[in-house]
Parts: C-alpha cells; sequence; structure tokens
C-alpha cells in the first residue's frame, strides 16, 4: 500500500508540474513579412498588432478600483502580466559586407510612438531630429556581417519594460527630454544616469504600473541588400491574449508629440 | 603302479559351491511369487518465478526516455527528454487497456529564421490496447495506440508546420518487461511509433525505461 501510495503520489506531481508548466507557456506572433531592403537607403517597417481580448466586467471594475486607490488610470494591459520578447534574424543577402540599423517603435493603450511623428515635428519646427530616434535601438555587432552572413538577437524582456516606461513617462508624464528619456536606462547604475533619471521621471508616479506594448513597430535598414525577420513572443500571466470568441481589445493611443522648445 | 587316489563323487557334500549357488538361486526363483516394480512418474520442475503468482490487473507506470520527431517537423526539433505516466488494466493474462500520458520538451531548430531556439513541450494523450506474452520474469508486448498530442505553444505554428495544436495522433509499440519476484515490481523498456497528423503528418518516436506497479 505504500508503493500505491508513491505511485498515487508521483502521478499527481507530475500532473501538478504539467499543469503549471503548460499554465504559461508563451504565444507567437510572427511578422506579417519580412523587413527587406535594397541598400539604397530606403527603410522597410512593419507594424505588428497583438491580439488581447477587452476586460470583463469584473475585471474592469477591478481595474478602475486599483485607478481610484493609486490616483491614475492603471492599464488593462500591464507590464508586470504581459512579458514580450522580440526575436529577429538578419541576413545579409548583399556582396559586400555591411551593418545594419534596427530600431524599434510602439504603442501602449495610452500612447505610440513614432518616429516618423517626432521626426515631423521637429520638420515643422524647422530643427533637426535628435538621435537617438527609436523607442530601442539595436546595438549592431562589432564585426559587419559578412555576404550570406546570419545573425540572431533577441529584445529581451528587460528591455521592453525599459521601453513600456519612457514611452509612459514621455506620453502620460511630461517628460522633459525625450532623448535623454531614451538614451537612458532607468535600471542602470551612475551618478549622472541618476540625476538624468530624477529629472525625467520627476513626474511619473514611483508606484507606476507601466502598460505593456500591444503594438510594435520595427524599423529596419543597411547599406547592403539584407532581410530582417522577426517574431513577438508572449507570455500571458493572466490570459488577457484574444482566443476565438473574445472580443478584441482596441485602443485608440495618442501619438507621442514631442515639445519643442526652440533655443 | 601306484593305487588310485579315492574320488568324492557319489555324495552331495561332494558338490562343489559352484553349482549349489546356482541350484539355490534356480530353487529361489521357482518359489517366489510375482514381483512388481513401483513405477513413478519423473517429478515435474517447478516454474520459476510462476508468472501466475504475479499481481495481476489494474497498474500503473512511471517512465523515463526520449521522444524524437521525425519527418518534417523533425528536422526543426531537437530530440527531448520524456517523462511517461500510463495507468492500465489487465483485462486477461495477455491483454490489457491502457491511458498513456507522456510530455517531452524539446528546443525548436531554424537556422535561418527567428523562431530558433525556443522551448517547447509535446504533450501526448493516448489509449492503448495491449497484448502480453508471458514467459517466467519475462513479459513481451506490443500494443496499438490513439490519442491526441498538445504542443505547448504556436511557435511551429508561425512557420506553417503545425496546423492543429491539438492533433490526432495513433500508432504503436513493442515492450519488454522483466518481473521483479516481488509480485507488483516489473521494470521494463518500451519504444513506441506516433504519427502525428496536425505536426505537418511527423511522426514521433518515443523510447522510455519504466518501473510498474501492479496493485
Amino acid at each position: 500500500m505504500r508503493a500505491a501510495a508513491g505511485v498515487a503520489f508521483a502521478s499527481a506531481l507530475l500532473a501538478g508540474c504539467l499543469a503549471a508548466g503548460c499554465a504559461n507557456d508563451p504565444s507567437y506572433f510572427p511578422g506579417p513579412a519580412s523587413l527587406e531592403v535594397d541598400g539604397q537607403g530606403t527603410e522597410a517597417k512593419q507594424t505588428l498588432q497583438l491580439f488581447f481580448r477587452t476586460p470583463s466586467a469584473s475585471e474592469e471594475t477591478a481595474r478602475q478600483n486599483l485607478s481610484s486607490q493609486l490616483g491614475y488610470e492603471v492599464p488593462w494591459l500591464r507590464e508586470d502580466r504581459v512579458h514580450l520578447e522580440l526575436r529577429y534574424t538578419i541576413t545579409n543577402l548583399g556582396d559586400t559586407e555591411a551593418s545594419f540599423l534596427l530600431n524599434v517603435d510602439g504603442a501602449s493603450e495610452f500612447a505610440r510612438f513614432d518616429e516618423d511623428a517626432v521626426a515631423a515635428a521637429f520638420v515643422a519646427a524647422d530643427m533637426d531630429a535628435p538621435s537617438p530616434r527609436g523607442l530601442f535601438q539595436v546595438r549592431p555587432p562589432a564585426q559587419a556581417l559578412a555576404p550570406g552572413q546570419i545573425l540572431q538577437g533577441t529584445i529581451l524582456e528587460d528591455d521592453f519594460r525599459e521601453m513600456e516606461l519612457d514611452l509612459d513617462a514621455m506620453g502620460r508624464w511630461m517628460a522633459p527630454n525625450f532623448p535623454a528619456v531614451l538614451l537612458y536606462r532607468s535600471d542602470a547604475a551612475g551618478a549622472q544616469t541618476a540625476a538624468t533619471n530624477a529629472v525625467e521621471y520627476a513626474m511619473t508616479p514611483p508606484n507606476l504600473i507601466r502598460p505593456a506594448l500591444w503594438e510594435i513597430t520595427p524599423r529596419f535598414n543597411s547599406t547592403q541588400h539584407m532581410r530582417c525577420d522577426f517574431l513577438v513572443r508572449v507570455r500571458d500571466d493572466e490570459g488577457r491574449l484574444w482566443e476565438n470568441g473574445d472580443a478584441q481589445f482596441m485602443p485608440n493611443p495618442t501619438t507621442y508629440a514631442p515639445t519643442i522648445v526652440k533655443m | 603302479m601306484p593305487p588310485l587316489a579315492p574320488t568324492k563323487r557319489g555324495s552331495i557334500l561332494n558338490l562343489r559351491p559352484r553349482y549349489l549357488l546356482i541350484t539355490g538361486l534356480l530353487v529361489a526363483m521357482g518359489a517366489a511369487r510375482p514381483a512388481h516394480a513401483q513405477v513413478t512418474a519423473p517429478p515435474k520442475a517447478e516454474l520459476f518465478p510462476d508468472p501466475s503468482k504475479f499481481a495481476y490487473g489494474l497498474y500503473t507506470e512511471g517512465a523515463l526516455g526520449a521522444v524524437t520527431v521525425l519527418g518534417t517537423a523533425g528536422s526543426h526539433l531537437t530530440p527531448g527528454w520524456a517523462l511517461g505516466l500510463t495507468a492500465g488494466y489487465d483485462l486477461t493474462r495477455w491483454l490489457a487497456i491502457e491511458g498513456r500520458g507522456v510530455g517531452s520538451t524539446h528546443t525548436t531548430a531554424f537556422a535561418d529564421a527567428p523562431q530558433d531556439g525556443e522551448l517547447l513541450q509535446l504533450y501526448h494523450l493516448m489509449g492503448a490496447l495491449r497484448f502480453n506474452v508471458r514467459y517466467r520474469y519475462l513479459i513481451v508486448s506490443g500494443d496499438g495506440t490513439v490519442g491526441v498530442v498538445h504542443t505547448s505553444t504556436n511557435v511551429l505554428a508561425s512557420v506553417g508546420l503545425n496546423t492543429r495544436r491539438t492533433s490526432l495522433a495513433y500508432g504503436g509499440g513493442l515492450g519488454v518487461d522483466y518481473h521483479t519476484l516481488s509480485r507488483h515490481f516489473a521494470f521494463g523498456v518500451h519504444a513506441g511509433l506516433q504519427h502525428i497528423v496536425g505536426l505537418a503528418q511527423s511522426n514521433a518516436l518515443t523510447t522510455t525505461a519504466g518501473v510498474r506497479y501492479t496493485f
């Protein structure tokens, strides 16, 4: 009987492990098409919207109650519940070695960061747009890609957390100098970083629940014929991804426009 | 001429002992009643261990091994560790029904695509009909299975290899078990091949070693 109890316990343990393992399996959203550039200077970009469901009545009530409690609007898609990662593969299809530029823009349910809109705002003000321009910039490898070479890389969940904080700081919390927000990591050490972050995130609530990105726009360019394929990986802790039969969550975020002060 | 030596002829006492012995035996044989020998069958060798003394009926089995995907999807999934659990019932000494669960974990392999290097689990949930041949310590078995295989993520679907996350699967397998002297425990190895319809018509080769407990 002791052996039987052991077998039963092992079975229950295995079933529990399998259930726990299944509970947080990621979902993958491939890019709608490859980003392919011919090396003539024209950038390629694709916007990928992730599918989420709308909150139920009880979930919406809970969200509103938490918003009242914290004093600001709590997002439905929370960064601590929805974890994103972007995997990319870049192939040099040209006949000489070259590097590339890969930036990522995106949108939360409250704000959208679009490089083109930012650049347009600077053009309207008759000024050059500052760099960096993307919500996130992939650091190119030290060695240029040889002809036919394939490079694989990942924009990690931590990078997305930073993007989500930066976008919210710019879009909702009036960070005064958006290039500094984009340039400095909020979690990096160093006196200058700390001083900059203190200014840039001054209006951002310390208990901020960051809104997750639900729209991702990679932008790709190179001086050679190259192709970039990408895939977004989503870990969804609370089952907020859309499934058949759900109503789809379709927010209408405000496109971020920097405040430009002419010196 | 010297006188002849006197002979002993004419007296029974003069017969040689050899003749006396033969004569005695003949008399004894003639006087004896017919004898009957006790004839018994040679003792039958006891079968050890006796399979009929092993427990049979409800059983469970835990197994460890590997799952290797073969076919179209096979070149994009590394072989992975597998953990299996089986519950079965011996309908007779030679026929059993089983419910099997096997979970295995794999890594995707796409040299030129961002789907490379992702973890993926395959969960097999199968029903099986198992035929056993038992001889002493050994049980040789063959089985036919049908059920479903579930892929934990849609990463293969994102490259068109997985039309359905939960797919029909069927196949068969062979196994050999060694029964210990305990009534309840047996150890064995098993190999099975499942055809997974929704995984680009690929096959999954499951090889496991396990221990079975029969209640």
